[in-house]
C-alpha cells in the first residue's frame, strides 16, 4: 500500500512536472494592425525592433527592455536610468546598418518583438522572417500620427499588464495634442510663421512640408519653406544656402549644435531672417529628440514646444514647467530648473 | 682606320640572378668606328650584356667604361650623350608623331623640366633627314612601316649626340627589304665615324657588315675577332647546336647555309652548282 | 598650330563659363546686379541691404564654389593624364594608388572623432598622404615589375582603407554622423567656404602646376623605364614626384569636394581625342577641360534639379556616355 501510494504520488509529481511549463499562461492578443499574436501573458523582456518603439516601452516600464538598439551617448545618458543604459547593445531594423545578431538577440531571451509598422513593407519583410526564425511572437504598433502614440500607450499598457501607467501616459499625451489643435486651427494661413526645418553639420539638409520627418511643423501651424513631394522615405533633401536665403524662414530649427554655431559667425547666414533676429532654434534632443531622428513620443512635448515657440502670443505656455512635468511623468527624471533651461537650449 | 680612346671598355663582367649566372667574366672592348656584331643564341646573355653596357643593369662585379669614364660616375644624361639605345621594335601606346620621338632624344641636353627648344627641333629635323625620312615627321610612329620606325630610333639616338650606338637586334620583323634599308644606313653612319655594336639572330647580318664578330655563349665570349677569322662552319654549328656551313661567293664574300640545304640533290633543271666549296 | 588655338580657345571659354556661372543661382540675381557690384555701372536707389546680400552671395558662396569646381577639375584631370601616362594604362584614374580611399577614409575618421571642421580636413588630406605612402613602400619592398608592383600595392591599399571606411560607418551615429558621412563622400561644393579657397586654391595651383611643368617627361615614359632611362631620364625620382605631386593634389581635392569620381579618368581620353597624346600639349589642355567641365557640371548639380544631387553621382552618370562616345569617336590617341 506504501509502495504504491508513493509512486502515485511521484507520478502525480512527474506529470506536474511535465505540465509546468504550461503553467504560464499565454495570451491571445490582437495588435495595432488588427493581427492576432500569442504572447506570454507575463511578458518581462521585449525585444525593441527600433528606437521609436523602444522608446515608448521606456516610458511604459524601462525594465522590460531585452537590449538597446546602439549605445547612448553621455549627454543622453544623463537623463536616462543606469539599468536601462547598461543594456546589452543588440541592433535593430531601423535603415541604417547595425542589425542585430541574431544569437546575441537569441541569448537575451526576448518574449516578443514589439516593431512599428513601417509603410515599406520590405522591411517589415525582415522583421517578420526574423521573428519566425527565432520563434518569438511579432507585436506591431502603429505611431504613424501623433494620435496613435495615445493608442500605442493605451495598448502596451493593457498587454504588458501596466494598464494603469500606459492610461497615464495617453491621457497626458492627449491633454497636450487636445490644447495645441484648437489653436493651431484657429490661425489663419496669411499668419503662419515660416520655418526651415536645417539638418546635416552644414545646414543645407531638410525636409519637404509633405514630409513625415518634418510633420511638426505643420502641426504647430508653421509653414516649411521646402515645399515639395518627398522623394523617398528617408528624406535629407539638399538644398543650396541661395535657397534659404531667398525663402528668408523666420525661424530656423537646428539638428545640429554645429550648424547653429555656425549660422550664427557665417557671413552668409547672417542674410537669413532667422539668423538676424535670432531665431535659430536648437532642436532638444536628450535623452530623446523632440522632433524627429528618431521620432518618439517625445514629439508631443515637442509640438508643444514648438508651438509656444512660433506662436507665443497664441500659445502662451511655460515650457519650463511643462518639460519637468513631462520629464517627471514619462521619463522618471526630475529635472531642476536649470536642467530643464538646459535641456530646452536657453 | 685610326683607334682613338676605345668607345667602350668592359672589364670582366659577372652578372646573374640569384640562382642563375647569365655572364661570366666577360671582357670586350670596342673602338671607335667599329660594327660589332655580337651573336650568340637565346639564353646566351646577349641583351644583358647589353644593358650592362648601357649602364641599365648593374653587373655584380667588372666595370663598364665609356669614353674612359666608368658608367656608375657618369649620371643619365650624360650616360644619354655618350651611348645610345636602340630598343627592338616594339608597339607603343600613344600614338605620337615620328618628330616627337626624335625629339625624346634631345631630354639628354634638356633642363630641369625637360623642355625641347626651337633648336632641338632643327636637330631633331636634320637627323630625319639624315637618314632619308623627313618626309615621315608628322606621320604617326605606330603607322609606318617596321623598317621606317626602326630609321626613326635611329635618327633619335643621333639627336642623342652620342657617338656609340648600341642596338638590340634591329633587324627583328623588319621585311626583307627593309633589313637592307636599315643596314645600308648603319654602314653609311658608321663610315661617319659612328661606333656599332648590335646583336642579331642572323650569322648573315653579321657577314654583311659587321667589322667585328664577338661569339657569345654560355655567359662566356667564345670568339671575338674579325669575321673571316671567328666565324666558320665550326663555330657557328656549336654555337647554334645545328650544322652550318659557310659557302663561299667569291670575292671573299661569304653566306651561310644549313647543311641540309647544302646537301641537297639538285632539282632537274635548277642551276643549283655544286662548284661552290664549304669553307 | 592648330593645337595652341584649340588649347587657347578653351581658356576662354573656361572664362566665359566662369563668369556665366557666377550670374546663375537659385537666387535669382541679373547681369544688372552683377555689374553693379563690378563697379561696371552703377544702379540708382539699390537698397544698401540688398545690395550686402548680393555682394555675400557672390563672393562668400558662388565665387568660393566655382573657383574650387575649376580648381578641383583642373587637379584631378591633370593627376589623371599623368597617371595614364605614367602607368601606360588608359584604365587608370587618380585613386589608383589609394588617394582616394585613404582620404575618405580620414574623412569619416574626423567627422566621428571631432565636430571642429578644420580636424576632418587635416585628417582627410592626412590620410590621403599615408595610403599612397604606404602603397610606395609596399611596391619598393618587392623586387619585381615597378609598375605592376605599385599598381598591385594600389589595389591592396585602397581595399584596405575602403574596409576601414566601413568600419567607421558601422560604428557612427546612425542619425547623425552617418548621413552626414554618406553625403560628404558622394561629392559636393555645397561646404565651401572663401577661407578653405584660399588656402586650398594656391595648393592646388601648385601641385598641379608642378605636374604640368614635368610633362615633357612623360611621353619618354610611356616608352617604358629602360628606354626611359637609357634616354636620360631618372625614371624613379621622376615617378616619385609625379605620384607625390599627384596625390597631393587628389587629397586636396577630396578636402574641398569629397569624392568625385570619373573625371580623372575621362577627361584626359576627350582632350587626346581633341589635340592628340603628346603629354606637352595634352596636360594643360586636360586641366582647362577638366575644370570647364566640372564647372558645367556643378552648375547643373546646383540648377537643374529642385535638389542638389551629389557631384559624384552626376560626374558618373554624365561620364559613361561622354567615355562611350569617345571611344566610339576615335581610338583617342592610343593604340
Amino acid at each position: 500500500m506504501n509502495a504504491r501510494r508513493s509512486a502515485g504520488a511521484s507520478l502525480l509529481l512527474l506529470a506536474l512536472l511535465l505540465l509546468a511549463p504550461g503553467w504560464s499562461r499565454a495570451a491571445d492578443i490582437v495588435d495595432m494592425t488588427g493581427r492576432s499574436v500569442t504572447i506570454p501573458d507575463r511578458s518581462t523582456k521585449i525585444f525593441c525592433a527600433s528606437p521609436p518603439t523602444l522608446y515608448l516601452l521606456y516610458a511604459l516600464d524601462s525594465t522590460l527592455a531585452a537590449g538597446l538598439n546602439f549605445p547612448f551617448t553621455e549627454k543622453e545618458k544623463v537623463h536616462l536610468r543606469p539599468d536601462f543604459v547598461n543594456l546589452p547593445v543588440l541592433g535593430g531594423w531601423f535603415g541604417q546598418g547595425r542589425t542585430p545578431n541574431l544569437e546575441s538577440v537569441m541569448a537575451a531571451k526576448p518574449d516578443f518583438i514589439l516593431a512599428w509598422y513601417w509603410h515599406q513593407t520590405a522591411a517589415n519583410d525582415v522583421i517578420e522572417k526574423t521573428a519566425q526564425t527565432l520563434g518569438v511572437p511579432l507585436v506591431y504598433v502603429r505611431l504613424d500620427t501623433l494620435e496613435q502614440y495615445v493608442k500605442a500607450f493605451e495598448f502596451l499598457g493593457r498587454i504588458l499588464h501596466r494598464e494603469e501607467r500606459g492610461k497615464a501616459l495617453a491621457d497626458a499625451s492627449r491633454r497636450i495634442l487636445a490644447d495645441v489643435a484648437p489653436v493651431v486651427a484657429a490661425i489663419p494661413e496669411s499668419e503662419k510663421v515660416s520655418v526651415y526645418y536645417a539638418q546635416g553639420p552644414d545646414g543645407l539638409k531638410t525636409e519637404c512640408d509633405t514630409s513625415v520627418h518634418a510633420e511638426l511643423i505643420n502641426l504647430a501651424g508653421g509653414r516649411n519653406i521646402r515645399s515639395c513631394a518627398a522623394r523617398d522615405s528617408f528624406g535629407m533633401e539638399a538644398v543650396s544656402i541661395e535657397e534659404v536665403v531667398f525663402g528668408n524662414p523666420e525661424v530656423i530649427l537646428a539638428k545640429e549644435r554645429r550648424f547653429s554655431e555656425l549660422a550664427r559667425t557665417n557671413p552668409v547666414w547672417s542674410h537669413v531672417r532667422a539668423v538676424r533676429d535670432g531665431k535659430v532654434m536648437d532642436i532638444p534632443a536628450y535623452p530623446f529628440n523632440w522632433f524627429d531622428r528618431p521620432p518618439s513620443f517625445m514629439r508631443i512635448l515637442g509640438l508643444c514646444w514648438l508651438t509656444n515657440l512660433l506662436y507665443p502670443d497664441r500659445f502662451p505656455r511655460d515650457m519650463v514647467a511643462q518639460t519637468r512635468d513631462f520629464y517627471r511623468l514619462f521619463l522618471d527624471v526630475e529635472l531642476d530648473e536649470n536642467q530643464a533651461l538646459t535641456v530646452l537650449g536657453r | 682606320m685610326e683607334l682613338t680612346m676605345d668607345k667602350i671598355v668592359a672589364d670582366s663582367i659577372v652578372f646573374g640572378y640569384s640562382r642563375k649566372t647569365v655572364l661570366q667574366g666577360v671582357s670586350l672592348k670596342v673602338g671607335q668606328g667599329e660594327v660589332l656584331s655580337l651573336l650568340g643564341p637565346n639564353g646566351s646573355g646577349k641583351t644583358s650584356l647589353l644593358k650592362i653596357l648601357l649602364g641599365l643593369l648593374r653587373p655584380l662585379s667588372g666595370t663598364v667604361a665609356i669614353d674612359g669614364r666608368p658608367v656608375d660616375s657618369m649620371s643619365p644624361k650624360e650616360l644619354a650623350k655618350s651611348v645610345a639605345y636602340v630598343p627592338q621594335l616594339h608597339r607603343i601606346a600613344f600614338s605620337y608623331r615620328v618628330i616627337d620621338v626624335v625629339l625624346m632624344g634631345r631630354l639628354a641636353h634638356s633642363g630641369l623640366f625637360g623642355r625641347t627648344t626651337r633648336e632641338d627641333e632643327r636637330i631633331a629635323e636634320a637627323a630625319l633627314d639624315r637618314l632619308d625620312i623627313s618626309h615621315l615627321a608628322d606621320a604617326a610612329y605606330s603607322e609606318i612601316s617596321g623598317g621606317e620606325r626602326q630609321l626613326t630610333l635611329i635618327a633619335r639616338a643621333l639627336t642623342q649626340g652620342a657617338k656609340t650606338l648600341i642596338l638590340d637586334e634591329p633587324l627583328n620583323g623588319l621585311d626583307y627589304g627593309n633589313q637592307i634599308g636599315v643596314l645600308e644606313q648603319i654602314t653609311s653612319l658608321a663610315s661617319e665615324g659612328f661606333t656599332f655594336v648590335k646583336t642579331t639572330h642572323f650569322p648573315d647580318h653579321a657577314l654583311w657588315m659587321a667589322t667585328r664578330v664577338v661569339l657569345l655563349n654560355h655567359g662566356h665570349i667564345i670568339a671575338d675577332g674579325k669575321p673571316h677569322e671567328v666565324m666558320n662552319g665550326r663555330t657557328l654549328s656549336s654555337l647554334y647546336l645545328a650544322d652550318i656551313a659557310l659557302v663561299s661567293v667569291g670575292d671573299g664574300l661569304r653566306t651561310c647555309l644549313p647543311r641540309t640545304v647544302l646537301d641537297k640533290k639538285p632539282v632537274p633543271g635548277s642551276h643549283a652548282g655544286r662548284s661552290l666549296c664549304a669553307g | 598650330m592648330s593645337v595652341q588655338y584649340r588649347t587657347a580657345a578653351l581658356a576662354l571659354l573656361l572664362v566665359a563659363g566662369a563668369t556665366a556661372s557666377m550670374i546663375v543661382g537659385r537666387y535669382p540675381l541679373s547681369l544688372a546686379d552683377l555689374g553693379h557690384h563690378l563697379g561696371l555701372w552703377a544702379m540708382e536707389g539699390t537698397d544698401p541691404k540688398q545690395a550686402e546680400l548680393v555682394r555675400t552671395l557672390l563672393l562668400e558662396v558662388r565665387l568660393p564654389r566655382i573657383l574650387a569646381a575649376i580648381c578641383v577639375g583642373a587637379s584631378l584631370s591633370v593627376s589623371g593624364t599623368a597617371f595614364q601616362a605614367m602607368f601606360i594604362n588608359p584604365l587608370v584614374s587618380p585613386g589608383l594608388l589609394g588617394v582616394l580611399a585613404g582620404a575618405s577614409f580620414g574623412a569619416a575618421a574626423g567627422m566621428i572623432l571631432s565636430t571642429r571642421w578644420l580636424v576632418v580636413q587635416a585628417s582627410t588630406f592626412a590620410f590621403g598622404l599615408l595610403a599612397v605612402c604606404i602603397a610606395l613602400a609596399m611596391a619598393r619592398a618587392y623586387r619585381g615589375d615597378r609598375l605592376l608592383l605599385l599598381v598591385l600595392s594600389g589595389v591592396v591599399v585602397s581595399a584596405m582603407f575602403t574596409a576601414l571606411l566601413s568600419v567607421i560607418k558601422y560604428l557612427a551615429d546612425p542619425y547623425n554622423q552617418l548621413p552626414a558621412i554618406t553625403y560628404w563622400l558622394m561629392g559636393g561644393f555645397s561646404l565651401v567656404t572663401r577661407e578653405t579657397m584660399t588656402v586650398m586654391m594656391p595648393l592646388m595651383l601648385l601641385g598641379t602646376g608642378t605636374i604640368i611643368s614635368l610633362s615633357g617627361y612623360l611621353n619618354v615614359l610611356t616608352m617604358g623605364d629602360e628606354e626611359a632611362r637609357a634616354l636620360g631620364v631618372r625614371v624613379t625620382a621622376l615617378r616619385t614626384a609625379l605620384i607625390l605631386a599627384a596625390t597631393l593634389v587628389s587629397s586636396l581635392t577630396v578636402v574641398v569636394g569629397g569624392i568625385i569620381g570619373w573625371v580623372g579618368l575621362i577627361i584626359p581620353h576627350v582632350g587626346r581625342m581633341i589635340v592628340g597624346p603628346d603629354n606637352r600639349i595634352l596636360l594643360p589642355f586636360s586641366a582647362l577641360l577638366g575644370a570647364l567641365y566640372l564647372l558645367l557640371v556643378d552648375n547643373i548639380s546646383r540648377l537643374v534639379f529642385p535638389v542638389e544631387i551629389p557631384l559624384g553621382i552626376l560626374t558618373s552618370l554624365l561620364g559613361i556616355p561622354v567615355f562611350a562616345v569617345a571611344l566610339r569617336l576615335g581610338r583617342g590617341g592610343w593604340n
